[in-house]
């Protein structure tokens, strides 16, 4: 267990270098590119899915809720800017929620103590 | 220059995944779900972080561990806020249905100083079954409407059926039947959820006996010996899955139901985690 950690502690420090190619950048050019009502919907609706997901697994997160509402509200009342922002946010939230869950599936484990 | 971290990095990835995955299979080859053996190395886990501490003390949950916060609260059970409750409670307990039976007609020994026997896995339902799903049972099988699991009457005929139960000793069992259930509530215990990535084990194991704002962090072993519980920033007594609502809603989960099935497998676990304790509810709590 102590050499997996040691390996997965220098991967950590190596994957530092590759910071410039992580998943926000991809976000961030998703969001240049969906300033307009139907595309911000289609998000909506994506992270939404993913949030029922999440719920499926007892693993939603609140902030998720919030922002889908937020996103709705100002798409609704035609505030493309927050309308994008927010559910862009919401789906990253989503997707951090999901892969949380993925992640418990086998590591609740390491929390047991001893 | 940037291809070579990303080659060492794929090596070193690929070998941590190796060995990760044969320390998991070891892990999972070892684990068989032994609730005994899980309950005794929980309360060896208590033993040792509070060494001065008697375990049955940790009823008592945070105030156990504060002798300051102990003195305001025995102040407090002076005049004990659930004092109501149990009277409204024991009367309304009494209340024959519209067919002329009464909740004792239910339970064993007529409800009285039964709480130490729930939660139960009940064999013909395939389900944990607690104490207020089966008072929800009780009336659907009188022809009544279920009650709300937040509502005051829940909360003070609960209230009353633990006040019956004081002094008794939890000894929940496991059947083979149950152990599915039991395991899920254990790994509910120990996932990480929320945005905050926080388990329930994170605040009550690792974290048990700091300071959080300006609580301390209370123990898990007697989590479940109080219940239902006054607490005053409720005003009113609710019940233990109340209290896990706002445990997950705290670290910035989506909280589930109470009564749902997640919730009844996590009171099953902590609740055996607390057998040979004293029940000591209804209790107060800030």
């Amino acid at each position: 267990m102590k050499k997996s950690i040691l390996l997965l502690g220098i991967c950590s420090v190596l994957l530092l270098g590759a910071c410039s190619e992580t998943p926000m950048a991809d976000v961030e050019q998703k969001e240049v590119v969906t300033n307009d009502t139907a595309s911000i919907q289609a998000i909506i609706d994506e992270a939404q899915a993913k949030f029922a997901q999440a719920q499926q697994q007892q693993h939603a997160w609140s902030s998720t809720a919030d922002l889908l509402r937020s996103a709705t509200a100002a798409l609704a009342n035609g505030d493309l800017e927050n309308a994008r922002k927010d559910s862009h946010r919401a789906l990253l939230t989503a997707n951090a929620s999901l892969a949380q869950a993925k992640k418990q599936q086998s590591a609740w484990r390491n929390n047991i103590p001893g | 220059m940037r291809i070579l971290p990303g080659f060492i990095t794929a090596i070193t990835l690929a070998s941590s995944a190796v060995l990760w995955a044969a320390d998991v299979a070891a892990d999972v080859a070892a684990e068989t779900v032994n609730p005994e053996a899980d309950r005794q190395a929980f309360v060896s886990f208590y033993k040792n972080r509070f060494p001065d501490i008697d375990i049955q003390a940790h009823k008592d949950g945070a105030y156990a561990l504060d002798p300051a916060k102990r003195a305001q609260w025995q102040a407090m059970e002076d005049f004990p806020p659930y004092e109501i409750a149990v009277d409204e409670g024991r009367e309304l307990f009494s209340v024959a249905f519209t067919n002329g039976k009464t909740y004792a007609d239910c339970f064993a020994r007529q409800g009285i100083g039964i709480k130490q026997e729930f939660p139960h896995f009940d064999m013909d339902q395939n389900t944990v079954v607690t104490l207020e799903l089966a008072i929800n049972q009780c009336r659907v099988a009188n022809n009544e409407a279920e009650l709300d699991y937040d509502s005051d009457e829940m909360g003070v005929i609960t209230a009353y059926m633990a006040f019956t139960s004081r002094g008794n000793h939890f000894d929940i069992k496991v059947p083979a039947a149950g152990l599915a259930a039991y395991e899920s509530g254990k790994q509910f215990y120990y996932e990480r959820r929320g945005k905050l990535d926080f388990s329930c084990s994170g605040c009550h194991m690792q974290a048990t006996g700091n300071m959080l704002r300006a609580e301390i962090l209370s123990a898990s072993v007697g989590h479940a010996t109080h219940w239902p519980t006054y607490r005053f920033k409720w005003e009113k007594v609710g019940g233990l899955h109340k209290r896990f609502i706002e445990c997950n809603e705290q670290v910035g989960a989506v909280a589930l139901p109470q009564q749902s099935e997640a919730y009844r497998n996590l009171e099953y676990f902590l609740t055996y985690m607390s057998n040979g304790m004293e029940l000591n509810g209804p209790a107060s709590r800030k």
